[in-house]
């Protein structure tokens, strides 16, 4: 009776079992689809190598900060109306999670946060810490200065957390680096070589991910593990002597742009790249030699690196009609016959005062080659300046619409004048805001119910002071609200009229932890 | 013919000794009964047959291979009854990998499919691309630098070496597919069933914003987000730091 009643048990987990595994492979009387890029059989969980260079990245932010980021995003921000009650200024309100790379020293991390530039703007010269008052107000009470090293916490393989140290961003690749306060439990993969990158080559792609939750968890905690999606790599760009620039992965379940800053490796799980931007289905991938110059250079300077800086936008010539040519000075029948046998970058416009501007280039003028060396696409020109980096001299040959020969231009590159926040640059920089900026301040107006919190009637909160700026030196923190300058109400709008033509420091009367401070802030030399 | 007479008196017969007497009912049925009669003639003369034999003697050893034998046949019975036991447990065993194999496809199935998104995470593929490897191989798309790229010819020093350089290009997108042996892997397995807590019991960022006009509205940030997409600024491009086409 007992083995009749398994044989039934038996024989339903056997239908069972056929029905579930007749989803997955294809039937062996279909055909197999002939391409030159093969379709890679997805690994098995049991079979999948482990990658211990690949960890979680936490970046915490405070309420300060969740404020600098929503003056500089595209919301149009005027003022604060009103806060929840459990709002604390210097509290983490925000955490982003994101895959981190760990090196083959086993404590340099690189990680592509979203949000870095909300930490510093470029250079970035630690300020001295300001003791915390010993009995703070809860609504003051923070972990230490805004600018201390970014709230960064790194989880391992293996679950260990460390707490890491910011050293800088690279400009070039956007690449953050991090130093661990500690040691990873399992040793780093190598990063793999990019000559051995190939096409049609297995590509896994990870990347932390919310897990479902526990049973038995408590509140407040969300599990977090690492997530795999796995393609191939479908094109390799090189650029000069056999180095790969960029490659670019598909065949992905799904692919988003919440995938870029995860960790491509390949099927023995060493590192091949991380994903660097995701266009359609493709993920394009900046690899591991990449990876490691943003890494030297970084660690090198100890800081952050500005991305050089050409000051031309343009385009492959591939990407022109003949016709659009006309607008830049080109016959349409030579450039026709031009981008028959070249490549290069055609410039579309010139930064005023740019280092392009300073070596008369102009808008038409073709980029064929930078050091002698073809320049076959955007992203190959990306790695040369990159390669190059900032205060760099280079020479280009150039192909200009009104001379059949090629000339050599000489650009001494220099670093990129933006700030991280690309944004910033057009908002900050209204009439509203503009003396504040040239102040080094970054202020974000309050209205009365919430200046209360801060014991003030309304005024003008302080998101940033940027070090070595006179408001800086003057001793302006970020988390003062600005009530008055000179006697005129902070409300809003606030002009050069507030200087005039004097020179005596202007006094800024200012509420700090609902005590009032006067702070006499020099005038800011004149910025070309 | 009553049988159940017949039966008991051929008992008594067989029980009886030689030279006991039959009783008195028996041997009335005998007279009656030709059959019984016949079987107790027979019955007799084995007996006197058999009487009639010499003793025989038993082989010297003849206790110790009986008891060999005994032994013997004893295990034999004790295996066939271990073999059943066996037979059961491995049909069991059977049954058991058969319902472990089913419960790790189940779960396998389930491990494939996507977890449910939150706002702000990685999950959060508003534009789900999903791409069928095998189609997403059969056209692939090639850059638009290298589809203007034609294989012209050219006669100068320059225009070879160019030539051959677009060759190495065009050449290494089509070299042959990396060997896939994810068996031979010498790498430690990873396991898929670590998860890490993180503390996520800080308030969200909520705050309601005026515009200087009268109106106000609220923003609201989740608490935790995943991947390299900003939170206030989710149409900004990823890489803010290197756009493309910006130099």
């Amino acid at each position: 009776m007992i083995f009749k009643s398994f044989s039934f048990v038996a024989l339903i987990v056997v239908v069972g079992c056929s029905s579930a595994l007749g989803q997955t492979p294809a039937s062996p009387r279909e055909p197999k689809p002939v391409s030159p890029v093969s379709p890679i059989p997805p690994v098995s969980p049991q079979n999948r190598a482990a990658t211990p260079q690949v960890v979680t990245v936490l970046h915490r932010l405070n309420g300060l900060k969740m404020f600098r980021l929503l003056l500089h995003s595209e919301q149009g921000v005027e003022g604060i109306a009103n806060l929840d009650n459990t709002f604390t200024l210097m509290d983490d309100v925000h955490t982003n999670v994101i895959a981190g790379l760990a090196l083959e020293d086993g404590q340099t991390i690189a990680a592509r946060l979203p949000e870095v530039d909300v930490e510093f703007t470029f250079p970035v010269p630690p300020p001295p810490r300001t003791p915390t008052p010993s009995a703070p107000d809860p609504f003051f009470s923070y972990r230490g200065s805004l600018f201390q090293s970014p709230d960064l916490t790194v989880i391992d393989s293996e679950g260990k957390k460390m707490l890491a140290q910011f050293v800088g961003v690279d400009g070039a690749t956007g690449l953050s680096i991090l130093k661990l306060n500690g040691k990873l439990t399992a040793p780093a993969q190598p990063m793999r070589d990019d000559n051995a990158i190939d096409v049609g080559a297995g590509v896994r792609l990870l990347g932390p991910e919310q897990a479902p939750p526990r049973r038995f968890s408590g509140g407040g905690s969300l599990f977090v593990r690492m997530g795999e999606s796995q393609g191939t790599v479908s094109f390799v760009t090189f650029a000069g002597k056999g180095r790969v620039a960029r490659f670019k992965a598909r065949g992905f379940r799904s692919l988003s742009s919440a995938n870029v800053g995860g960790v491509a490796v390949n099927a023995r799980g060493e590192t091949l790249g991380i994903v660097d931007s995701v266009e359609g289905t493709e993920a394009s991938i900046l690899p591991a030699s990449s990876i490691r110059g943003a890494a030297k250079r970084v660690l090198a300077r100890q800081a952050s690196v500005p991305k050089p800086w050409l000051g031309v936008k343009g385009n492959p010539v591939g990407f022109f009609e003949p016709s659009q040519m006309q607008q830049f000075g080109w016959e349409a029948a030579r450039f026709n016959n031009f981008v028959q046998h070249h490549w290069g970058i055609l410039v579309t416009s010139i930064a005023p005062n740019s280092p392009a501007a300073l070596a008369e280039l102009k808008a038409g003028d073709v980029i064929l080659k930078m050091n002698n060396e073809a320049i076959q696409s955007a992203e190959v020109f990306s790695w040369m300046l990159e390669e190059a980096g900032p205060s760099s001299n280079v020479e280009f040959t150039v192909a200009r619409p009104e001379n059949k020969a090629e000339e050599l231009v000489k650009v001494a590159l220099t670093a990129s004048p933006k700030k991280t926040m690309a944004v910033a640059t057009t908002k900050l920089t209204g009439p509203k805001n503009r003396w504040l900026v040239n102040q080094g301040l970054e202020v974000i107006a309050l209205r009365r119910l919430v200046a209360e919190r801060w014991g003030s009637s309304s005024g003008l909160l302080i998101v940033y002071v940027e070090p070595g700026s006179t408001a800086f030196e003057a001793g302006l923190q970020p988390g003062d609200v600005i009530e008055s300058i000179n006697g005129n109400p902070a409300l809003g709008p606030i002009s050069d009229v507030v200087f005039g033509n004097s020179t005596t420091p202007a006094k800024f009367e200012v509420v700090r932890k609902k005590q009032k401070v006067v702070v006499s802030v020099a005038k800011p030399a004149k910025k070309n | 013919m009553n049988h159940t007479i017949c039966n008991q008196v051929r008992f008594e017969i067989d029980e009886k000794d030689l030279t006991a007497a039959l009783s008195t009912s028996a041997m009335e049925h005998l007279r009656d009964c030709s059959e019984c009669q016949e079987f107790q003639n027979k019955e007799t003369r084995l007996r006197q047959i058999v009487g009639s034999l010499e003793p025989v003697n038993a082989p010297a050893d003849f206790d110790f291979r009986l008891r060999a034998r005994l032994a013997n046949d004893r295990s034999v019975a004790s295996y066939r009854s271990m073999s059943a036991v066996r037979v059961w447990r491995m049909r069991s065993a059977a049954v058991a990998a058969m319902l472990l194999i089913f419960a790790a496809t189940v779960y396998m199935i389930r491990q494939n499919q996507p977890v449910p998104s939150t706002p702000g995470s990685t999950e959060t593929t508003t534009a789900r691309n999903d791409t069928e490897p095998a189609k997403a191989t059969q056209s692939p798309t090639a850059p638009p630098e290298l589809a203007v790229i034609p294989n012209a010819g050219s006669e100068s020093t320059a225009e070879v070496k160019k030539s051959t350089q677009r060759r190495q290009v065009i050449a290494a997108t089509k070299r042959p597919a990396g060997v896939w042996e994810p068996a031979n892997t010498p790498a430690p397995v990873v396991s898929i069933d670590q998860t890490f807590p993180i503390d996520v019991s800080q308030p969200s960022f909520k705050v309601s914003l005026d515009d200087g006009r009268g109106s106000s509205r609220t923003i609201s940030v989740p608490t935790v987000s995943f991947g390299s997409r900003r939170v206030l600024t989710p149409t900004m491009a990823s890489n803010q730091l290197a756009p493309k086409g910006d130099w």
